[in-house]
């Protein structure tokens, strides 16, 4: 089982430090500063948000069963992911070519009375509007979205191509359910949607990375400068204001918020932006020594840290010292 | 002939000319009477209130308690190119909702569900537009259920009134004259023109196939499924049998493309298994009653009933969507002893017991004593008494009928709360009664030694029509030379490479 698989390979380096709940949140792509320094720290990035609609019971069960027979499992290879970068446009690419799909073939037959493969407003907009652009070109883009998709099938595992392609809808055809999927290929509910995730970030990446081999898929992306960072936007509030020279008190007095609150957002910046706005709160001599105490001592617990320097620094700084490490490692 | 409309109709739908009764409700419509119309399943109610709306001025508003129906006939009139259309219900977000709210003068037809209605700033909005009609849909729903499920539809008189009262269309498919009456007195005691049409289908046949237990009954239904090789629907009367039995289907006819539809599914999967369906994709649907409303499917062949539903107005219903091309079609129902059951605990699901509402009473009292007089959640109810979230709804409309509950507060008067219990009581025993009557009807069609035909529509119509070809199990007929005389020749593609082709370059 794929996601079992997942799981265990998210929980080796979390396990002794975190709770089972925080590799849930990672799945579900938790937008909080805890989660995001979790996938930061324990390098699961990739698995950040690749399972949004993941329930806590599903995956209290999984996770029971897969801690048991840990081992076997894993040795499986893992699917493509890269969560961080596509977790926010994962969704609106696949509707969005689902649904042009869904346009270009019933349009080459000349019908034009369907029911829409998604009731999501924005995406039906978002195809109009391509398709009031377009639609001298319809021929151009049927074949070109055919090419593009047969050539990087291809490169996927042969599972992954015929849940993607026996989704799909158009003419006089109907793309088959989750649960029908599961039952053809006889896999598990929870793992053909992971594979989709999988296969959507497989074409995001080979589309992002050469935008000219495949031009139709890359119209179907978010234009960079619409793209969500992974940073909070409360986050990015404190972020905004700490540049405009304020002090952590006077932006938790301001927004109302805890000076904790406001600290974490530091953290969760540093995590993704290194020391641009932590030089203000450690220097990089007090971060060293840090991460020389963490490093012996094999651990990331804060509170472990604190006692072995004697609590000459404060959690606060730890945790900041602990989210430059990537940013050290890299310059040394 | 009205030349008008069948000009519209042309033009809006591309047909040539009217299914029983619709020309005539039109007319009834067009010259601003309030009608109630009484049309069998299948002959297209909807084009009775959509004409209006394309044809003249001013709004139309449909209340309809069928929300995955509404979010239906909008998509398809979208589909048809029909844009100024949109449904207020609780499957939208509030960003949604406001959206629509905000722009009212935009559409042409507004679906409503009933809960809606009790938003003041909804009603507010309607106010200031031009309402040329308002549809009560499924209007059984005031009668029937309405006390238990739809008590909001318990308040349409009310909303009609402050809308200006507005002509009113009322629409069902089945209403026994009880029943018709009441419609009428609930919407307001209005004067209303008629149009009531025979719901009996003369193409549509009637057999009963009793069994002992589970197994023979999933042998029975298989042995027929093998026989009778055509579109076919299966209904259940729970969720988890309809996921099961597709189950067994599929892993004892791998030919026969089967599959399960309920109302706990994803909306997006929903739609996908109807549109199977419709397309020849799938050949079996095993669901509950939340399937078939607004599925216009013309070549069904066979309604199997796995449960039977717990009045005949259901089963008609749910019949009904066989045979809409007019060719011979059947119904079979597989009934074994312990089958009643089911809907008898059901009824007993809907409505609270005496035991419960003194709980619950005494429970809000001890909050009113605490100086909480704020409505407390359901959420926190639970917690407290055992009763079903459809059972709090039902008390709830109770309360705020006696006073008891006003806007969002609780309010205490000794007096008022005594006689609720009592008045309560006496109500909830009157349904369950009822009810209980109702089922024992389905029971005794179910037991009859004559004709079936005669015995499901005598209590709806004066006369029922003779069947066209087969009858019913009690006239002597049999289905060992049925044929359904369809095929089906779904081309099946292997590999995704061919899939991919097919789809974009053939």
């Amino acid at each position: 089982m794929l996601l079992a698989s997942i799981i265990i390979h998210a929980a080796e380096p979390i396990r002794q430090e975190r709770s089972a709940a925080s590799i849930y949140h990672l799945l579900q792509g938790k937008r909080s500063a805890q989660t995001l320094q979790d996938a930061h720290m324990y390098g699961l990035t990739h698995l950040f948000g690749i399972y949004p609609k993941l329930s806590r019971q599903v995956f209290d069960q999984v996770a029971a069963n897969a801690m048991q027979e840990e081992g076997q499992d894993i040795k499986k290879i893992m699917p493509y992911f890269n969560g961080m970068a596509y977790q926010s446009q994962t969704e609106p690419f696949l509707y969005r070519l689902l649904l042009l799909i869904q346009l270009l073939s019933n349009q080459t037959k000349g019908e034009n009375r369907y029911l829409p493969v998604t009731d999501n407003l924005a995406i039906q907009q978002w195809i109009k509007q391509l398709y009031r652009q377009e639609q001298h070109h319809l021929d151009d883009w049927r074949n070109g979205v055919y090419e593009e998709l047969y050539g990087l099938l291809e490169k996927l595992p042969q599972i992954q191509a015929e849940l993607f392609v026996d989704r799909l809808t158009g003419y006089h055809h109907i793309g088959l359910t989750t649960v029908q999927l599961a039952e053809k290929y006889h896999v598990y509910d929870t793992d053909v949607l992971l594979y989709q995730t999988s296969t959507i970030h497989h074409l995001l990446q080979h589309t992002e990375s050469n935008t000219a081999a495949f031009p139709h898929l890359a119209a179907l992306m978010d234009r960079p400068q619409h793209k969500i960072r992974s940073i909070t936007s409360t986050a990015l509030k404190t972020r905004t204001m700490l540049e405009r020279g304020m002090s952590v008190e006077q932006i938790a007095l301001v927004r109302g918020l805890t000076e904790n609150t406001i600290k974490d957002h530091i953290v969760e910046i540093t995590w993704l932006d290194g020391e641009a706005l932590s030089s203000k709160f450690i220097s990089d001599t007090d971060a060293a020594v840090i991460l020389d105490c963490a490093m012996q001592a094999g651990t990331n617990k804060l509170k472990q840290i604190h006692a072995l320097l004697e609590g000459k620094y404060d959690y606060f700084q730890i945790r900041l010292a602990l989210a430059l490490r990537k940013e050290q490692e890299v310059k040394a | 002939m009205n030349a008008d409309l069948q000009n519209a109709l042309q033009k809006f739908y591309g047909y040539d000319g009217f299914r029983t009764g619709q020309e005539e409700i039109l007319e009834s419509v067009l010259e601003n009477h309030h009608t109630l119309g009484v049309l069998p399943t299948g002959t297209g109610k909807s084009i009775c209130y959509q004409l209006p709306a394309f044809m003249r001025s001013g709004q139309v508003i449909v209340v309809s308690p069928l929300l995955s129906l509404m979010e239906d006939q909008v998509k398809q009139l979208r589909a048809r190119g029909f844009k100024r259309v949109a449904a207020l219900n609780s499957f939208l977000d509030y960003e949604d909702k406001q959206q629509i709210m905000r722009k009212l003068q935009n559409y042409d037809l507004l679906y409503v569900s009933p809960e809606m209605l009790q938003n003041d700033f909804l009603i507010n909005r309607l106010q200031s537009l031009h309402i040329q009609l308002f549809v009560v849909d499924e209007a059984h729903c005031i009668s029937q259920w309405g006390q238990e499920f739809r008590t909001d539809y318990l308040r349409l008189a009310e909303v009609i009134r402050n809308l200006g009262s507005p002509p009113v269309l009322a629409l069902t498919g089945t209403a026994t004259p009880e029943v018709q009456v009441d419609i009428q007195h609930l919407l307001g005691d209005l004067d209303m023109d008629k149009h009531i049409y025979p719901m009996d289908r003369e193409n549509i046949s009637y057999f009963i196939r009793e069994v002992q237990d589970q197994q023979e009954k999933n042998e029975t239904m298989l042995a027929l499924l093998r026989k009778i090789q055509a579109p076919t629907i299966i209904y259940f009367s729970s969720r988890n049998m309809a996921e099961s039995t597709a189950a067994i289907i599929r892993a004892n006819m791998p030919d026969m493309p089967c599959a399960y539809y309920h109302g706990g599914m994803e909306n997006e999967d929903r739609i996908l298994i109807q549109q199977q369906f419709l397309a020849g994709q799938l050949q079996i649907i095993c669901c509950t009653s939340a399937f078939g409303m607004g599925v216009d499917k013309e070549d069904v062949r066979l309604i199997i009933h796995y449960h039977l539903p717990s009045d005949k107005e259901s089963f008609i219903q749910e019949v009904g969507r066989a045979g809409r091309d007019g060719e011979e079609s059947v119904s079979v129902v597989l009934y074994s002893p312990g089958d009643w059951q089911i809907p008898i605990h059901l009824i007993e699901q809907d409505l609270p017991e005496q035991g419960s509402i003194q709980q619950m009473l005494r429970f809000l009292y001890q909050r009113v004593k605490a100086g909480q007089l704020e409505l407390p959640s359901y959420e926190l109810l639970i917690q407290h008494i055992p009763i079903s979230e459809t059972q709090w709804r039902f008390l709830l409309y109770q309360m705020e009928k006696h006073d008891i509950v006003k806007g969002n507060h609780l309010h205490y008067k000794a007096n008022a709360w005594k006689d609720f219990l009592d008045q309560i009581e006496k109500f909830v025993g009157n349904r369950k009664r009822h009810k209980l009557k109702q089922l024992q009807r389905m029971k005794e069609w179910v037991y009859t030694d004559s004709c079936r035909r005669q015995a499901l529509f005598a209590d709806f119509q004066s006369e029922v029509r003779p069947a066209k070809g087969r009858c019913c199990d009690n006239c002597g007929d049999t289905l060992a030379d049925w044929q359904s005389g369809l095929t089906n020749a779904q081309p099946e593609r292997t590999g995704w490479r061919e899939q991919l082709y097919h789809l974009l370059q053939q």
